[in-house]
């Protein structure tokens, strides 16, 4: 454990005098080297968590440790950190180049060549050497949030903070900054935090998401295992484009499988894939993600009975937008549309191994992964 | 179509806003005009004797060369701006950054304090000059003039400081500036502009203050204002020699001009923007 860079150990925060709770009761480690993304809906608590790390804000109880040393009461410049705001916050009367030099001119004995040495340096790796005489105002965004990359940067601090630094950008430039941050933080074997709220971008940028609720970590994984095991529905359904289905159904064992009732048909699932302390009734909510939903010709095994509404095309895939009883939507990912009409009803097959059970009460998924848990949910 | 429409009732606007500036155009014409002519309206520069001389002005009234009032003008108007912007910045930077108790109610304080007139605190304002000794003196006028207008540019300058993203000041925090380096390196340039009005307007309004100074101080004509108040005061105001006083006021209202040439740059730039925000 002694490669664990950040600990946040029982952390609460509170910002009216402890009446409510923002942050509650919050556990993170986080190891050396790793690039970890704060996941969660607005107003979840992820800033709050992050400026609690780079020590604007103080925990209301809890400890923060990096690496053996407890930061609680260490001042943000005394963190080692460098940190991107999502408004970028570049200091508008300061050119450029005295943005990236302002950390440096605030320690004392440092000779003008050596700063001059260090921005430049740091100037090339973010490309924007060619922007160094400029004010921030007459940046674009892009080169905005380089500049912000490069002050943060420019002290070579162990640990990159990094809150919403995307959103201020536009689709095709987000990625390729997304890519560029990716490869800076392996280069320069920092430990990276970046807040956001779009789980596309974390699962593309990070190696482990938190995903957060309502002040809650409830999930800490790696991106494949929150997308194939979400934990409970929450984590469910906010990872995922296009996102998981979830259909309402009654449990009922039947030897050695459960038979599960839904509105659309019938489902058969072999007892040992569910965890049965985790029942608290009969009621289920099945998880299917729409790539695991195959349009067949007849009724056959474990299959569904939709009605198709329209069709979205995503360019190699079509997504098919099905429903079921009232208006209860279900989409279906698809190679191909042959023989299907606009307004009639469709049969589609569900993968068998690929549904998640979920707790209709409690919210938790109940499906056993036998294959995974070994090396998933350690380190 | 509709660029069009806007041109057709724009002429409208034009019409209005040429006969609203013809009231005050005139009277600076007038001024120009009578500055350098004799009553007869003929060209001359004799108007403008009090520049070097004493001049006799009207019924043995003596009018004294006018520099000493313009110093003490100048004095009065630059004291009352600088202390006026030293109090206003920290006041303002501290309401609207720090949390403390009464916050709220002292901006709303600050609001009411603004609107009250002048003339109605006038009797407390004799009663604390004499109390603490400064009945004529120009540090008493100084005090009243900036204690008046006070709340007001506190209220503008809280206005401009909220404006100064939080993001920054935290920025600089991480990057290891002390609270008062940001301060000073940062977020004082932020609200330039605001500075700027407030630094402009009470140089502006202590440049014209009349009224106080008339009241508190004893001897006439000490400052321009009250040089041509001088001429206002002798009887018989139909004789008055126009040309004399509007030399006078003209030479007052140069420094409004030449001080507008060189803020108007820094008064028109109002947001500098350092990000672009959505
Ligand atoms: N300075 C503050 N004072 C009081 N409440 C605050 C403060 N900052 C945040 N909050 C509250 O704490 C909660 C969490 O806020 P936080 O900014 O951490 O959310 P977030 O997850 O970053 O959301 P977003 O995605 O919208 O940025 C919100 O309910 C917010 O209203
Ligand atoms: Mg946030």
């Amino acid at each position: 454990m002694s490669d664990m860079m950040i600990r946040m150990q029982n952390i609460s925060k509170s910002y009216d005098g402890e009446k409510t709770f923002v942050i509650r009761n919050l556990n993170l480690e986080i190891e050396r080297g790793e690039f970890v993304a704060l996941l969660g809906p607005s107003g979840c608590g992820k800033s709050t968590t992050l400026m609690m790390l780079c020590g604007l804000y103080r925990p209301t109880s809890g400890r923060i440790y990096f690496g053996d040393r407890l930061v609680n009461d260490v001042a943000p410049k005394n963190r080692n950190i460098g940190m991107v705001f999502q408004s970028y916050a570049l200091y508008p009367n300061l050119s450029v180049y005295e943005n990236i030099a302002f950390p440096l001119r605030q320690v004392k004995g440092v000779d003008k060549k050596t700063i001059d040495r260090k921005v430049r340096e740091v100037a090339e790796i973010v490309k924007i050497e060619a922007f160094l005489e400029r004010m921030p105002a007459q940046l674009s965004g892009g080169q905005q949030q380089r500049v912000a990359m490069s002050r943060a940067l420019v002290k070579k601090p162990e640990i990159l903070m990094l809150d919403e630094p995307m959103s201020n950008l536009d689709a095709r430039l987000k990625l390729e900054i997304r890519d560029e941050i990716k490869k800076l933080q392996g280069e320069l074997g920092l430990t990276a935090i970046i807040v956001t709220h779009d789980q596309e971008e974390a699962m593309a940028i990070s190696g482990k998401i938190a995903v957060m609720e309502k002040g809650v970590i409830q999930q800490y994984a790696k991106p494949d295992e929150l997308y194939e095991h979400p934990k409970n529905l929450f984590v469910a359904s906010f990872i995922g484009t296009p996102p998981m289905n979830f259909i309402d159904g009654i449990l009922e064992r039947q030897g050695e499988e459960y038979v599960c009732r839904t509105p659309c048909g019938t489902l058969r699932i072999p007892a040992q894939s569910i965890l049965e302390q985790g029942l608290k009734g009969s009621k289920v909510v099945l998880g299917i993600r729409p790539h695991n939903l195959h349009l067949v010709g007849g009724d056959t095994e474990n299959c569904l009975g939709l009605r198709l509404d329209y069709v979205e095309h995503l360019g190699k895939d079509l997504l098919l937008k099905c429903h079921y009883g009232e208006e209860e939507g279900v989409r279906v990912l698809s190679g191909l549309s042959a023989g299907v009409h606009l307004r009639e009803a469709v049969t589609v097959q569900v993968d068998s191994g690929s549904i998640n059970v979920f707790d209709k009460e409690s919210g938790e998924n109940v499906t056993r992964f036998e294959e995974v848990t070994s090396h998933g949910t350690e380190g | 179509m509709k660029h069009e429409d806007k041109i057709k009732g724009a002429w409208k606007i034009f019409l209005f806003t040429e006969v609203a500036s013809l009231v005050v155009v005139i009277p600076y014409g007038w001024m120009m005009v009578k500055a350098f002519t004799t009553p007869e309206g003929a060209f001359t520069l004799s108007n403008w004797s009090f520049l070097y001389q004493e001049t006799p002005f009207f019924r043995g009234l003596v009018l004294p060369v006018i520099w000493p009032s313009v110093i003490t003008s100048l004095i009065f108007a630059s004291t009352t701006a600088l202390l006026q912007i030293g109090v206003t910045i920290p006041t303002a930077y501290t309401i609207s950054r720090m949390q403390f108790r009464g916050r709220v109610q002292l901006t709303k304080l600050m609001i009411i304090l603004d609107a009250f007139p002048t003339v109605a605190l006038l009797i407390g304002f004799f009663h604390v000059l004499n109390t603490i000794g400064l009945m004529n003196t120009y540090a008493g006028v100084v005090f009243v003039k900036v204690g008046m207008s006070l709340p007001g540019s506190i209220w503008l300058m809280k206005g401009f400081f909220d404006q100064v993203p939080w993001d920054i000041e935290w920025a600089a925090m991480v990057d290891g500036a002390s609270r008062f380096t940001t301060f000073r390196k940062i977020i004082i340039a932020a609200v330039k502009p605001g500075s700027a009005v407030i630094l402009v307007n009470s140089f502006l309004s202590g440049w014209a203050e009349y009224m106080l100074i008339n009241l508190f101080i004893y001897s006439n004509g000490s400052t321009v204002s009250t040089f041509i108040g001088l001429m206002l005061d002798a009887e018989g105001k139909t004789a008055v020699p126009y040309g004399v006083m509007a030399a006078a006021s003209l030479l007052y209202v140069l420094p409004v001009i030449l001080l507008f040439i060189v803020s108007q740059k820094t008064l028109l730039k109002v947001s500098q923007g350092g990000s672009k925000q959505l």
